[in-house]
C-alpha cells in the first residue's frame, strides 16, 4: 500500500556551534490511507516542528518526507494538504463564509461548479449550511471551527493535519466538531493527523498515536496499547457510610491506595484479579456501610502525564 | 510554467485583489468612524494653507480642497500596519499552500489599497460640495485619479509588501512603518503642493519618490497634467520604481524563505 505520509529520518537542527541542538532527532513514520494518527508529546518535544517540516513551512537539516510520493512542500503536496490550526483562523473575519471558501478554493485551483459542488457538498457534511452568508466576525466560535474545517478541507486533500481543533471550544461544540470529522474520515477515507493537548479528541477520533520526546519517537502503535500495562488495571472507589471503617486489604489483588474520611479508593489489576471478586469481597467487607461503587479505569492522561514526568 | 498556467495564476490574483477590495467595503460603519476626522483634516490643512500662500500659489482654494484631499486620501490609505502585519503573518502559511506568498500578498495589498482609496473617495465626493467645492471641478478630479488609482495600487503594494517582507525577516521592523509614513508625508507634499514651495527645496523634493506617488498625482488631478514632466516621464519614473521595489522584494522574499528556517517558523 502507498503511504499517505511517509516521514523517513527526519533531523531538524537549529542553531549553530555550540549552540546547535535538534528539534527533531532521526524520526521515521508513515501514514497510511485513512488512518487516524494522533501525535503527542510535551511542550518542547518537536511537535510543532515536525508539523512544520510536513506542511513544508520548514525543510528538514536532514532526511526527507512525503506526501502521497510527492516531496512535501512541492506544489503537488501542498495541494494534498489540508491544515486546521485551532489558534490561527484562516477565514476573513468581515466576509461571508462562502465568500471565504470560494477564494480557499481557488487558491487550491479549484474553479466553477467544481468548485460550488464541492462547497455545497462540504457545507452539507458540517451542517453548515445556514452559515454560509454570514459573515465571518458573526459567527460563534463552535461555528466558525466546523467553518475553518471545511476550509481546510474544501480542495478534498489526501491528508488533514489538524493542530488543536477543539481549543476553546465548550464541550457541546467540541464533541459536535469531533462527530463531523469522524464522519468526513468516514465518508472520505482520507487520513487525519491531529496533534492536541487534549486527549479526549485524541480519544474519541484516533485509533492509533505517534509518541515523541526531544525529537526523538518514544511510541508508535495501536492508542490502546500505549497504556501497556496500566490497561488492565481499574480503579475502585468506596463510598462508606461509616468514617471508622478500616480499609480492605488482599495481598497483591486489591490494593488500597489511600483513605479519606467516607472514601475509600482501590485498585485491582484485572489479570490477576477478576473485577467480579474483587467488587464480592470488598462489598462483604463493607456490608451495610457500603453507599456508594465507582469504577474507573487509568485515563489516557495519566499514561502520558506518567511518561512526560519520567522524561523530567 | 505553461502559458494556461501564467493565465490562470493572473486570474486567481485578479479576483484576490477583487476580493481584498471588496472586503474594504464589508464594514462600513467601522470604516466610517476611521476615516471620520478625513474632511476635518481637509478643511483645516486647505484653510491654513490657503491662509499663508494664497498671494503666490498655484492653486484657487477650491483646488487647494480637492488637492489636500487627494493627497489625505493616498497617504491615509499608503502602507498601513494592518495591511502589513495580515500579510506578514500569512508568510508560513503560505508556504504550506500551492500559491506564491509573495505574489498573493501582494494582490491582497494592492487590491486594500485601492479598496481603500475608492472607500475614502466616496466619502471626499460627499464632503467635498460641503466644504465649498464645485461639482465640475470634482467630477474631473475624480476621473482623473481613478484613472491613476490601480497604477498608485501597486506602487503602494510593492511598498507595503516590503514591509511585510521586511517584518518577516527582521521582526520589528513595524516600528519602522510610522516613521516611514512620516517622512512620505513631509517629502511627498501631503500638507502643501510642491509646487508652491520655495527653491531650493522645490527642486529637491520634486526628484524625490515621495513626489512622484503623492504630489504629481494630485496635481493631476487638479491641473490634469503633471507638474514639469510629461504623462510620459511621470510613467517612466513610477515604472522605474516599480521595477526597483520588485527586485528588492524578490530579494528580500528569498532571505526571508532562507532565514525562516533558523527560528522555527
Amino acid at each position: 500500500m502507498i503511504s499517505s505520509l511517509n516521514a523517513k529520518n527526519i533531523i531538524k537542527t537549529f542553531g549553530s556551534g555550540d549552540k546547535a541542538f535538534n528539534a527533531v532527532n532521526d524520526l521515521s513514520f508513515e501514514l497510511f490511507p485513512g488512518e487516524s494518527v494522533a501525535f503527542l508529546g510535551p511542550n518542547g518535544a518537536g511537535k510543532s516542528t515536525t508539523i512544520k517540516i510536513l506542511c513544508g513551512i520548514l525543510s528538514p537539516t536532514y532526511g526527507n518526507a512525503e506526501i502521497n510520493g510527492f516531496k512535501v512542500g512541492s506544489l503537488e503536496a501542498n495541494k494534498q494538504l489540508g491544515l486546521v490550526f485551532g489558534t490561527r483562523s484562516q477565514l476573513f473575519m468581515h466576509m461571508t463564509v462562502f465568500q471565504c471558501l470560494d477564494l480557499i478554493a481557488e487558491i487550491y485551483f479549484l474553479t466553477g461548479t467544481e468548485k460550488k459542488v464541492r462547497i455545497f457538498e462540504l457545507a452539507e457534511l458540517f451542517e453548515i449550511n445556514s452559515l454560509l452568508e454570514k459573515r465571518v466576525r458573526t459567527l460563534s466560535l463552535g461555528q466558525r471551527m466546523r467553518c475553518e474545517v471545511v476550509a481546510a478541507l474544501v480542495h478534498k486533500p489526501k491528508i488533514l493535519l489538524a493542530d488543536e481543533p477543539t481549543i476553546g471550544l465548550d464541550i457541546i461544540a467540541k464533541n459536535s466538531l469531533r462527530e463531523l470529522i469522524q464522519r468526513w474520515r468516514i465518508e472520505e477515507k482520507s487520513t487525519l493527523l491531529l496533534t492536541s493537548h487534549d486527549l479526549s479528541d485524541v480519544e474519541v477520533l484516533c485509533d492509533r498515536c505517534i509518541l515523541i520526546d526531544h525529537g526523538i519517537k518514544k511510541y508508535d502503535g495501536k492508542l490502546s496499547a500505549l497504556k501497556g500495562n496500566l490497561a488492565e488495571l481499574r480503579r475502585i472507589q468506596i463510598t462508606v457510610a461509616d468514617g471508622s471503617i478500616p480499609t480492605f486489604s488482599k495481598e497483591n489483588l486489591i490494593h488500597s491506595l489511600d483513605k479519606e474520611e467516607f472514601i475509600h479508593r482501590y485498585e485491582v489489576k484485572t489479570s490477576k484479579f477478576a473485577i467480579s471478586e474483587a467488587l464480592s469481597q470488598l462489598s462483604k467487607h463493607y456490608g451495610d456501610n457500603l453507599q456508594d461503587i465507582k469504577i474507573s479505569e487509568v485515563s489516557l492522561e495519566e499514561v502520558l502525564a506518567q511518561r512526560y514526568q519520567d522524561r523530567s | 510554467m505553461t502559458y494556461a498556467n501564467v493565465l490562470e495564476s493572473g486570474r486567481f490574483h485578479f479576483r484576490h485583489a477583487w476580493f481584498n477590495l471588496r472586503e474594504q467595503f464589508s464594514d462600513i460603519p467601522t470604516a466610517l468612524a476611521a476615516n471620520a476626522l478625513i474632511p476635518f483634516f481637509v478643511w483645516i490643512l486647505s484653510n491654513v494653507w490657503q491662509r499663508f500662500n494664497s498671494h503666490q500659489g498655484n492653486f484657487t482654494f477650491e483646488q487647494v480642497i480637492v488637492y489636500i484631499g487627494i493627497t489625505e486620501l493616498l497617504f491615509m490609505t499608503f502602507v498601513r500596519a494592518p495591511s502589513v502585519s495580515r500579510a506578514s503573518g500569512d508568510f508560513s502559511i503560505s508556504l504550506a499552500r500551492p500559491r506564491s506568498w509573495l505574489v498573493i500578498s501582494f494582490s491582497g495589498l494592492v487590491g486594500r489599497s485601492i479598496g481603500g482609496r475608492i472607500f475614502m473617495l466616496c466619502l471626499l465626493i460627499c464632503v467635498f460640495p460641503i466644504l465649498g467645492t464645485d461639482l465640475a471641478e470634482i467630477s474631473k478630479a475624480v476621473l482623473r485619479l481613478l484613472i491613476l488609482l490601480p497604477w498608485l495600487g501597486i506602487i503602494q503594494g510593492l511598498f507595503a509588501l516590503f514591509f511585510s517582507v521586511a517584518q518577516v525577516l527582521w521582526h520589528q521592523t513595524n516600528y519602522f512603518l510610522l516613521p516611514f509614513g512620516k517622512i512620505f508625508l513631509v517629502l511627498g507634499g501631503v500638507w502643501g503642493p510642491i509646487a508652491d514651495f520655495s527653491e531650493p527645496w522645490r527642486k529637491w523634493l520634486l526628484i524625490l519618490p515621495p513626489s512622484d506617488i503623492f504630489f504629481q498625482p494630485a496635481y493631476f488631478c487638479v491641473k490634469g497634467n503633471f507638474y514639469g514632466i510629461s504623462v510620459f516621464e511621470w510613467f517612466l519614473r513610477t515604472s522605474f520604481l516599480i521595477l526597483v521595489l520588485t527586485v528588492i522584494n524578490i530579494y528580500f522574499f528569498k532571505m526571508a524563505k532562507t532565514r525562516h528556517q533558523s527560528y522555527g517558523g
